[in-house]
């Protein structure tokens, strides 16, 4: 079983104590909900599954089948943040090899720069943007490879949630039979 | 200081969500133990019983990371 790290965007809940607990058992315990500024929902999910396919999909339908209204806008990666001692940590290297690396006082230089707290002491680094540039420095340093959602199913799943949302909001806009039959889905 | 939560590494993830700019409350009702609000008005649920603990705990992390408005301009 692998694990498969993802971001859920949701619209049509407020996440009430009750539509949580429904989320909960729901299947959705693997997953932390937060309610943003702007009033969107976010699913943040740790899902073990044999494949990308059935995390994402499942949770989707875990999500939207609960009863409370909610659909799914879109579906992101998502990653952890690190220290440069936790980067440090996850290669094997000392805090400050990770700092010369970092600053380009070593190695190849273009280590990606920091994703917050960039002025701080103590910055973070997007550990996919830092993963992905030890693989052409030193791929043998990296932890056994993390599975990382390809770009590809990304972009048809959220293809899919997009053309969904349009149909709902015009479901009977004037060009859609001549593109149903010039384009037609699944052709 | 936050009230204590029983899994350890959920306990361990609000030690760190208890920095400037969050505000860690134990308002306990079915699943939820409580809430992590940032000073944006974002609010993120705490489960008292999340299917894996350390995951959990991960993603308060993540969700405290993400939620850094410091000075620092924000990335993403």
């Amino acid at each position: 079983m692998t694990e498969w790290t993802f971001r859920l965007t949701l619209r049509g809940v407020e996440l009430t104590d009750e539509q949580l607990d429904t989320l909960h058992g729901a299947g959705c315990d693997d997953g932390s909900f937060s309610v943003e500024p702007d009033g969107t929902v976010l699913g943040f999910f740790d899902r073990e599954a044999p494949t990308e396919q059935d995390a994402v999909i499942s949770a989707i339908v875990a999500v939207e089948h609960a009863g409370i209204g909610a659909r799914v806008l879109r579906v992101q990666a998502d990653d952890d943040w690190l220290t440069a001692s936790e980067i440090a940590e996850r290669v094997g290297r000392s805090r400050q090899s990770v700092a010369l690396l970092a600053r380009g006082e070593r190695g190849p230089g273009d280590f990606p720069t920091p994703i917050a707290r960039r002025r701080s002491s103590n910055p973070l680094w997007s550990w996919s943007e830092v993963e992905s540039w030890f693989e052409h420095y030193e791929p043998e340093a990296l932890p056994a490879h993390g599975p990382r959602l390809s770009l590809d199913f990304l972009a048809e799943v959220n293809d899919r949630l997009d053309l969904r949302e349009r149909l709902r909001h015009s479901p009977d806009a004037p060009w859609r039979p001549k593109l149903n039959e010039a384009l037609p889905l699944g052709a | 200081m936050h009230s204590k939560h029983l899994k350890k590494e959920i306990n361990n993830a609000l030690d760190y969500a208890d920095q400037p700019g969050f505000v860690v409350e134990q308002t306990a009702a079915g699943h939820k133990w409580g809430l992590i609000k940032c000073t944006c008005r974002a609010m993120f649920s705490v489960w008292s019983t999340p299917k894996i603990p350390f995951n959990h705990g991960r993603q308060i992390r993540r969700w405290v990371d993400q939620h850094n408005h410091s000075a620092d301009e924000k990335v993403q």
